[in-house]
């Protein structure tokens, strides 16, 4: 993937864009960093400071909580939002298990697209309460 | 890109260290030479009608006015007796035969006067005479004569003479000039160096502004030399490029290590703390020397190759700076920064984030309180007279400036100062024409004396031609030329308003001297000002938009700037136009300001004005971006900001305080103004009334109609956010994260 045009075709696969229009898109590709993690990396670690968020584009990661394996992420998944919306220290440890790429946004730039672009703030909600929904944490709607 | 040289910085230092030190020596010896290759004039528009006409009557006449004056005062006697005459004919006969010399006129020469009138270049007393003499072409022939003049100077014969007139003031003016800023460096290097010391707290700190500056002065003085080739540069684009190479590269060093020693300070290590440096602060720099290096092309609308220089030289010095620092300062801080220490100064950031909600909590009042003070001294700024300057730039015992305190006080000063009128369309043999146009000029107010090719023509008064006025006559098709003598001085508006009334005579006539010189040089560059100040704020709102995404931040920036820049103008009036306090300043006041040095001054005022704006703007809005809380943006960037301002603002106070003991007036004015615009800039403007503003405006100050909005967030400069994916080990592994390095899609 060498332009940002083959960015903006990979982001428009993924769900959490669903919303966004091609515009919104090349906003995100225009600030997204990406990088190649070599498989065995602890992307983020639990208990460590976030400063950014995390976007799978290819390969595969596991989530660990205390040492536990809690989920698997695949393309198109997404890690790191936590620490940022409500700071906190990382609430589990992410290591991709083969080597993958990612797209990465620091927290400044997470926080002002989600303030900005509403299509990708209703899509991070909607996967959010998908996933507190999948976790049980919501008990009732 | 800024990824790049942060790596290069970190990974490649001696190969990025060897490159600096080639450059640095080929700066030197292509910029080495470059005084010899400037100009110490400029100060004209070449297509302005006094211009042309002075070259027409050099041309088809082979005059000009005199502009170099020798006053001969006799030991004895008065000057037309025989003896005297016998020693200032000899006088003059030696003038005559030096190089650069095109034509003398004296007390001696003029032929005689018939009884009841007076010879104009013998003092009312009769011990003085004036030797005029025309020099060379341009300003830089004219000076080079006017230095082979000084040994006219002194005892010669039976005179005492002293040296004056627009080319000796002007050589004069520049010697002392070029003396007083040397004297000027002497006093604020051991200062400053002591100031850098504190501020950047250590010596190897400490240097890494006075290297950037070396790269930005060398740099500027290369390009100076190669743009000479092409046009004409002033040697005073030397003084800008000395004043702001230091004050940006004390700025951009400053804001460069500051951040460096946050990231420090945040637990990064060397390599990490500079890369994440040149990635937020780096990028910062580049922007700020962009804005004010655009700004200053607009100087390029003035006609005038003296002003023309500043943007040439603005433009360099502020490009080499931004780019020196974000080059050489990450370098320098891989070889030094383990050593540089990141401990926080005592109260570092606290006393300003806490004058910062101080002001907030009261923001009106600090907005108006502050606000009144600096309008009400910006107010006489609308008296603004300005002009040239004459010889009262320079220091009473200066001897241009007494030699000419003789002419004002000794002499019919009047008669020093004619007004060149070209008629092309009359025929000097048609008596008739040239008596009715010499009427027609007779009539106009102010005027003393019509001389043409008819004779001497005042009011009651017809002298018969002499020798003297067969230089109204060329050839055929030459037409004529009078000159006016008027009763005011050349300084003054009736002056000037003569000179408008010969122009309305007829469309075709073309006026010289120094009050046409002097009113056509000021209307063009006053006409002038508006475009050159559109452009600047158009330039500083695009760029500030680019950087904020807010249309409101910008206008408020600009507002402000012009607001501190209107304060220090308006005091400047005050002082050296008005003359206030001149005996505290040691000024002689003219009534008038020369026209070129505020806008000199406006240019470094604002480079620096911006500099720090944009500084403070990076600070609050990174903060407002990670939090949406507007009082706690402010008062974090100006806890950032403030040290990293007012030091650098202070230690360049200094540098144009010393500038500011300089007697020549003009460069008093500009180290004075220069002072008075970084104190109030960065004690006023940035510690009162920007938080009060910002506070008042509250989330309005980062509205932007939504398409507006957008194309910022695509198109916009945005500080790098250095994401650490480097300290991203893969798990059980001692392996260099440097595998996980960043590919950027964004810009």
């Amino acid at each position: 993937m060498t332009n940002r045009s083959e960015v903006v075709a990979r982001l428009a696969e993924v769900d959490l864009f669903n919303r966004c229009t091609k515009g919104d898109l090349r906003i995100v590709a225009r600030h997204a960093q990406r990088a190649t993690i070599p498989a065995g990396t602890a992307v983020v670690s639990q208990g460590a400071a976030g400063d950014a968020f995390f976007l799978l584009l290819s390969g595969h990661a596991t989530v660990e909580r205390d040492g536990v394996a809690v989920a698997e992420l695949g393309p198109g998944d997404f890690f790191g939002e936590l620490a940022l919306l409500d700071p906190a220290p990382r609430a589990a440890t992410v290591t991709v298990t083969v080597s993958s790429e990612v797209a990465v946004l620091g927290a400044r730039m997470f926080k002002v697209l989600l303030r900005e672009l509403p299509a990708l703030s209703a899509g991070m909600l909607a996967s959010l309460a998908h996933r507190a929904r999948a976790s049980g944490a919501v008990g009732h709607e | 890109m800024l990824g790049r040289i942060g790596r290069m910085a970190t990974r490649k230092g001696r190969l990025a260290a060897g490159i600096a030190l080639v450059t640095l020596v080929v700066f030197a010896l292509a910029g080495g030479g470059v005084k010899d290759r400037l100009s110490v004039g400029g100060f004209v528009d070449p297509a302005a009608e006094s211009n042309v006409a002075a070259q027409q009557l050099e041309t088809r006449f082979g005059t000009a006015p005199p502009n170099y004056v020798l006053v001969a005062t006799a030991q004895d006697g008065d000057v037309v007796d025989a003896a005297n005459t016998e020693s200032g004919l000899e006088l003059v006969k030696r003038l005559q035969a030096t190089d650069g010399v095109l034509d003398v006129t004296s007390a001696w020469t003029l032929g005689s006067f018939p009884e009841g009138t007076r010879n104009p270049l013998r003092s009312i007393d009769g011990h003085r005479a004036v030797i005029a003499l025309r020099l060379g072409r341009d300003e830089d022939e004219q000076r080079a004569t006017a230095h082979r003049l000084a040994r006219y100077s002194g005892r010669q014969g039976r005179f005492d003479v002293v040296a004056t007139g627009p080319a000796e003031v002007s050589a004069e003016a520049a010697t002392q000039a070029e003396k007083d800023l040397l004297r000027a460096e002497l006093i604020a290097a051991p200062l400053t160096l002591i100031g850098l010391l504190l501020v950047f707290r250590g010596w190897r700190a400490a240097l890494i502004p006075l290297a950037v500056a070396v790269f930005a002065v060398l740099g500027t003085f290369a390009a100076l030399t190669v743009i000479a080739t092409l046009t004409t540069v002033s040697v005073f684009a030397l003084n800008l490029t000395t004043a702001l190479g230091l004050g940006l590269a004390i700025d951009y060093s400053l804001l460069i290590v500051s951040r460096f020693r946050e990231e420090r300070a945040a637990g990064h290590e060397v390599d990490s703390a500079v890369h994440r440096t040149v990635q937020t602060a780096g990028r910062t720099v580049l922007f700020s020397a962009a804005t004010v290096a655009l700004s200053m092309l607009a100087l390029l609308v003035f006609p005038v190759a003296y002003l023309r220089s500043f943007a040439f030289a603005g433009v360099a010095v502020v490009s080499i700076a931004g780019v020196a620092a974000v080059l050489i300062v990450p370098m320098l801080l891989v070889r030094f920064g383990h050593r540089i220490g990141f401990e926080a100064a005592p109260d570092d950031g606290k006393f300003w984030g806490r004058q910062a909600r101080r002001v907030m909590r009261h923001p009106w009042l600090w907005l108006l309180g502050p606000g009144a003070v600096l309008v009400a001294v910006g107010l006489p700024f609308r008296a603004v007279d300005p002009g040239r300057i004459d010889d009262r730039v320079l220091p009473v015992d200066a001897p241009a400036r007494a030699g000419a305190d003789q002419l004002r006080h000794d002499f019919y000063f009047v008669e020093f100062n004619p007004i060149s009128v070209y008629t092309p369309w009359i025929d000097p043999t048609d008596d008739a024409a040239v008596m009715d146009f010499e009427t027609r000029l007779l009539l106009l107010p102010n005027v003393f004396r019509v001389d043409s090719v008819r004779g001497f023509a005042g009011v009651g008064l017809t002298i018969e031609p002499t020798d003297y006025n067969t230089r109204f006559r060329a050839g055929p098709r030459d037409g004529t030329w009078f000159n006016v003598t008027s009763s005011v001085g050349p300084d003054t508006h009736d002056a000037e308003d003569l000179v408008a009334d010969i122009r309305a005579l007829d469309s075709r006539v073309m006026v010289t001297g120094t009050t046409a010189v002097v009113a056509d040089t000021v209307d063009v560059v006053v006409d002038r000002i508006p475009l050159a100040l559109g452009i600047v704020a158009l330039t500083t709102l695009v760029l500030l938009f680019l950087m904020t995404g807010s249309v409101v931040v910008p206008v408020k920036a600009l507002l402000l700037t012009l607001l501190s820049l209107t304060a220090t103008f308006g005091a400047l009036v005050w002082v050296f136009q008005e003359g206030h306090l001149a005996g505290l300043f040691d000024i002689t006041p003219t009534g008038r300001i020369d026209v070129f040095t505020p806008i000199l001054m406006f240019c470094v005022a604002f480079g620096l004005s911006m500099d720090y704006e944009v500084f403070l703007l990076a600070r609050i809005k990174e903060c407002y971006d990670l939090s949406g809380d507007n009082v706690d943006s402010v008062a974090e960037g100006l806890a950032r900001t403030g040290r990293v301002v007012t030091a650098a603002a202070g230690l360049l106070a200094v540098v144009f305080i010393a500038i500011a003991t300089s007697g020549v007036t003009i460069v008093k004015m500009f180290g004075v103004g220069l002072a008075l615009a970084v104190l109030v800039d960065a004690f006023i403007v940035r510690a009162t009334l920007v938080p009060a503003f910002m506070r008042l405006a509250g989330r309005a100050n980062w509205w932007a109609p939504r398409p507006l909005r957008r194309f910022h967030l695509r198109w916009g400069v945005w500080e790098s956010e250095p994401v650490d994916l480097r300290t991203i080990a893969p798990v059980g592994s001692e392996k260099e994260p440097s595998q996980a390095a960043p590919e950027s899609p964004g810009s």
